[in-house]
């Protein structure tokens, strides 16, 4: 009950001045994997991506994206099938990333829009498995208001205790490449 | 000792407190504050922050919760810098997941179903070869040694076996994941191997149709239908595997 009434009240409460936060647009973004296999190259994104990042005023950036597995597509239902259960998605329903990184003083000023690059420290939660790295992220800031980050980066799947799925007896690559492709735009109330 | 009604109170003069310039965004009090930020340091004045009053209250649990745990009564001291123990999404909310029993048994079936599939294939494609110098040393040499018929026979005889036990397999496997059906890799593969499965099915009638016919005219068509049927099966397979491989 308290929880309740203090969720809602807070949710009315406008912030703090300065502090941008910033909400997914799921129709507008997407993350896209690709494994290999000695046979073929694979492909998959999902649209399904819930995430949101909050920039104070001196750039200190926090951003968290949740993806359920259940939500990559392949182009092939029964690999999907297959990556699922990998994944144990029935036990490990998303793949999480947080992270945390600062703004360049160059992101401040400027003719929009403005291109900036930034380091993220992150984590990625993979299988119930965290895994820290740095994420090269190109941050633009649109003249709309709306925040654009891309990159990419590996993910070792043995690093995350994956059980890697083989064809003809033969394992996928251990290597699994993340690229993303946000956009962000400004929470609304 | 906190009441719902002090807190009522608080709530609505947190409510009553006027906007500051930036009205469309949320508040961060739920979660741990920026590193770095004014917030972190702990600068908020209780008293002017009504966000923050409103926390201090909900820190502070009404008497009868003293069952709550030692170390939710503390408040969280500020990530540092770099620190990831931070929420903003909220709670997950888990889509409904298929059955983990079920999921293990496809697993285990379909790799067992690719180890069939692989034998069936070499079944084939020597149960085809053997047919093809049957035929040739019934009808091309005249020879008609037959040094090919058991031999033929026995790997189609096999060869039908594997099909069966395979297809079985791969009917068997529960798919709790189930999309709809579309002309992907599997879309394909699953029409390849129904066709050689119901050209392997004829094959073996057709088979023993033509044996039957020996000493008649028309066994020598009846051979040479059959040997195109079991080239047309083969090709089937190949289509079906090649769309895995491929």
């Amino acid at each position: 009950m308290y929880s309740v009434l203090l969720a809602t009240l807070l949710a009315a409460t406008p912030a703090s001045p300065g502090v941008r936060d910033l909400t997914v647009d799921p129709g507008a973004s997407s993350i896209r994997f690709a494994i290999t296999h000695r046979l073929h190259h694979v492909e998959g994104r999902s649209t399904g991506v819930l995430g949101r990042a909050v920039i104070a005023p001196d750039g200190k950036v926090q951003a968290m994206v949740r993806v359920p597995v259940s939500s990559f597509d392949s182009g092939d239902g029964n690999r999907d099938s297959n990556m699922q259960a990998a994944l144990e998605v029935e036990r490990f329903p998303f793949v999480t990333v947080k992270a945390v990184g600062a703004l360049s003083r160059a992101a401040a000023g400027g003719a929009l829009p403005l291109t900036v690059p930034l380091v993220l420290e992150a984590e990625v939660d993979l299988h119930g498995v965290k895994v820290a790295r740095k994420v090269p992220v190109q941050v633009t800031f649109e003249s709309g208001g709306a925040v654009h980050a891309t990159g990419e980066f590996e993910e070792s799947l043995d690093a995350h205790r994956v059980e890697r799925p083989s064809l003809f007896f033969v394992k996928i690559e251990d290597g699994c490449r993340i690229a993303f492709d946000l956009v962000f735009r400004e929470a609304r109330p | 000792m906190r009441s719902s009604s002090s807190l009522l109170f608080a709530a609505l003069v947190a409510m009553a407190t006027p906007a500051p310039v930036h009205a469309g965004l949320l508040v961060e009090p739920l979660r741990p504050p920026l590193p770095g930020s004014p917030r972190a340091a702990g600068a908020a004045d209780l008293s002017t922050d009504p966000a923050r009053a409103l926390l201090a209250l909900a820190a502070d649990p009404p008497a009868g919760d003293g069952k709550q745990k030692e170390g939710e009564k503390k408040a969280k001291p500020p990530p540092a810098p770099g620190d990831l123990d931070f929420d903003l999404l909220g709670a997950e909310v888990a889509p409904q997941g298929p059955d983990p029993a079920q999921m293990k048994l496809r697993r285990q079936l379909l790799t067992f179903h690719q180890g069939v599939g692989i034998a069936l294939y070499s079944l084939e494609v020597t149960t085809v070869v053997l047919g093809q110098l049957n035929y040739r040393d019934k009808f091309s040499t005249h020879m008609n040694t037959e040094k090919w018929r058991i031999p033929h026979k026995s790997f189609a005889y096999a060869t039908t076996a594997a099909m069966v036990l395979n297809g079985a397999l791969a009917l068997a496997a529960p798919n709790p994941t189930k999309k709809p059906f579309r002309l992907d890799r599997v879309g394909v593969h699953k029409i390849a191997m129904f066709t050689a499965f119901a050209g392997i099915a004829t094959e073996v009638g057709l088979g023993l149709y033509t044996h039957s016919r020996e000493g008649y005219m028309d066994q020598q068509h009846l051979a040479k239908v059959h040997l195109a049927i079991g080239y047309a099966t083969l090709a089937a397979m190949t289509v079906g595997v090649a769309a895995l491989v491929l």
